[in-house]
């Protein structure tokens, strides 16, 4: 069945595979999804890579999972929403999440407490963790979508403050239709180097994914749909 | 009538008595709990259900899960949070200010407030006999007041804290609502504990000595739940508060925090005088309650980490 639904759910698609692809799906095991025994324990869900266990041991042991929810979701005691907060999404290898860490936010109705003893590996590996839930979060979110956008919106975010453009390029994929969509989906530098360093790509759709609000995702899809 | 007591002068005696002399002779249960000790080195321990943290708020389950852990622990006694047996939305009418700017706050506080205004006061007995029949005593009930609290519903939450056969009601709550508390716990004669957290900028917070004393100079009916680790992480001696004060404290919540805002930390590794704290009770002899509140991370099922705190307790005290 054809019709703008079904190009949507076909943009949604290749979008998943394009972040999944480079971003988060193919390093994580989904929070709660297919966990297999002893890999879950009161910390939540073990992560792929040795650094981001290390920022799970910090995340945990500092009891933020009691405030920030162990997945960032659950969210209580009037915590910040890290799954949605911008400053966030704003952070680089914990340069603010490691401030605010360190200082702690005594003025609030009930403070968060002052890590001031964790050492900058510790802020580093928090950090990291931190934004891996938030981008296997979001991923979610944005693919729990299902009504279609604003494609002339997805359009202005994709040529404009989403980037897509600077590697994407609608032109090859309208002209020719199985070697345009790849190229289209896998440009040039999307590739994984062989020592596994995130590709450009990879990094620029983590970002993306920290920073793009489901309603962009929405309308860049929308607009996809609309190159059929 | 007692001879020469006039009954004001009875009710403001009663009022000022030591909460758990007064519960021993009000209420024998409070002395007995078969199955377990009700002290341990001569101290009487509770738990702060909060602890439980893999206990979800607003589940079916939260009691019995509760007892399970509560046996599991040898911890005879507790203050259960309203969020373990109110239904969901009653978790987010409480302490926290940021929960009320949630979208369909308004219909989700609406909603607590009937049930709490309709639900049968037999649910609560209920939930008292489970414990009881467990060989556990609920201690005290802890309800967060504030000011979006009906009068109907301050009063609900006395008859709800009375039938649950709680001795008092501890509450995080502020200066301002305290105020208002006043004709309820006059008419009621029961008991508010003020519990405290540890901000040191709004003056309305219990953070502060003066900021209980303020409290307690209000009723005679009020009292304290001096949390051990806020109060030291707020940078105050809780060992010479409760010399001050002991006689208006119902409950100290144990926990270990580090000074200057800083985090939990199992027991024994932060800056709270844990164990000046205890040892100070045991041989004054005050009748002041120790419960414990697990909050420090771990990867550990709750259960463990407050058996551990139980353990950290019971080699001060050997």
């Amino acid at each position: 069945m054809s019709g703008p639904g079904s190009m949507f759910r076909h943009a949604m698609v290749a979008v998943a595979f394009a972040i999944g692809t480079m971003g988060v799906a193919a390093q994580t095991l989904l929070p709660g999804e297919a966990a297999k025994p002893g890999d879950r324990d009161t910390g939540g869900v073990r992560p792929p890579t040795e650094k981001l266990e290390h920022g799970r041991i910090v995340f945990v042991q500092s009891s933020c999972h009691f405030c920030h929810g162990t997945d960032l979701t659950q969210a209580q005691m009037g915590a910040a929403d890290l799954m949605h907060d911008q400053l966030v999404g704003m952070d680089v290898d914990g340069n603010l999440i490691g401030v605010i860490a360190k200082a702690g936010l005594p003025n609030l109705q009930t403070s968060m407490p002052s890590f001031s003893e964790l050492t900058p590996q510790q802020i580093s590996d928090l950090a990291a963790y931190v934004h891996y839930l938030r981008q296997v979060g979001r991923y979610k979110e944005a693919m729990a979508y299902t009504k279609p956008g604003d494609a002339a919106a997805g359009k202005v975010f994709f040529e404009g403050d989403g980037g897509c453009a600077k590697c994407h390029s609608t032109a090859d994929r309208k002209s020719v239709a199985i070697a345009g969509k790849a190229k289209m989906l896998m440009p040039a530098g999307a590739v994984p180097k062989e020592d596994l360093t995130p590709s450009a790509g990879a990094v620029a759709h983590q970002h993306l994914l920290e920073t793009a609000t489901v309603t962009q995702w929405q309308d860049v899809a929308t607009y996809m749909g609309t190159l059929q | 009538m007692l001879a020469g007591i006039g009954r004001r002068g009875f009710c403001k005696g009663l009022a000022a008595m030591p909460l758990a002399v007064r519960g021993m002779l009000a209420d024998p249960m409070a002395a007995m709990v078969p199955g377990l000790p009700p002290t341990m080195g001569g101290l009487h321990f509770g738990v702060e259900t909060f602890s439980f943290h893999d206990v979800q708020q607003g589940d079916a389950e939260a009691v019995p899960s509760i007892i399970r852990y509560m046996t599991m622990a040898g911890i005879p006694e507790c203050e259960i949070m309203s969020g373990h047996i109110e239904p969901y939305p009653s978790a987010m009418t409480g302490w926290w200010v940021q929960t009320r700017k949630a979208p369909g706050f308004a219909e989700m506080r609406e909603a607590a407030r009937q049930w709490r205004l309709t639900v049968p006061m037999d649910y609560y007995v209920k939930i008292r006999k489970q414990f009881e029949d467990a060989g556990l005593r609920i201690y005290y009930y802890n309800i967060n007041f504030n000011e979006t609290f009906t009068d109907a519903e301050r009063d609900r939450s006395f008859e709800a804290a009375k039938a649950l056969g709680a001795e008092a009601i501890s509450s995080s709550t502020v200066l301002s609502e305290a105020q208002r508390l006043v004709p309820f716990v006059e008419r009621h004669k029961y008991h508010v504990a003020m519990h405290n957290h540890n901000n040191p900028v709004d003056p309305d917070q219990f953070a502060s000595p003066a900021s209980f004393e303020k409290a307690l100079a209000m009723s005679p009916w009020f009292q304290c739940t001096l949390d051990t680790g806020h109060f030291t992480a707020g940078n105050n001696d809780a060992v010479a508060f409760l010399k001050q004060h002991h006689e208006r404290i119902t409950n100290v919540h144990l926990r270990d925090r580090k000074r200057n805002n800083g985090p939990n930390r199992p027991f024994g590794h932060g800056d709270t005088p844990l164990k000046e704290i205890l040892l100070t009770i045991r041989d004054n002899k005050w009748p002041v309650r120790c419960y414990i509140e697990y909050e420090y991370g771990s990867f550990r099922p709750s259960v463990d980490e407050v058996k551990a705190c139980m353990q950290y307790c019971r080699e001060v005290l050997a």
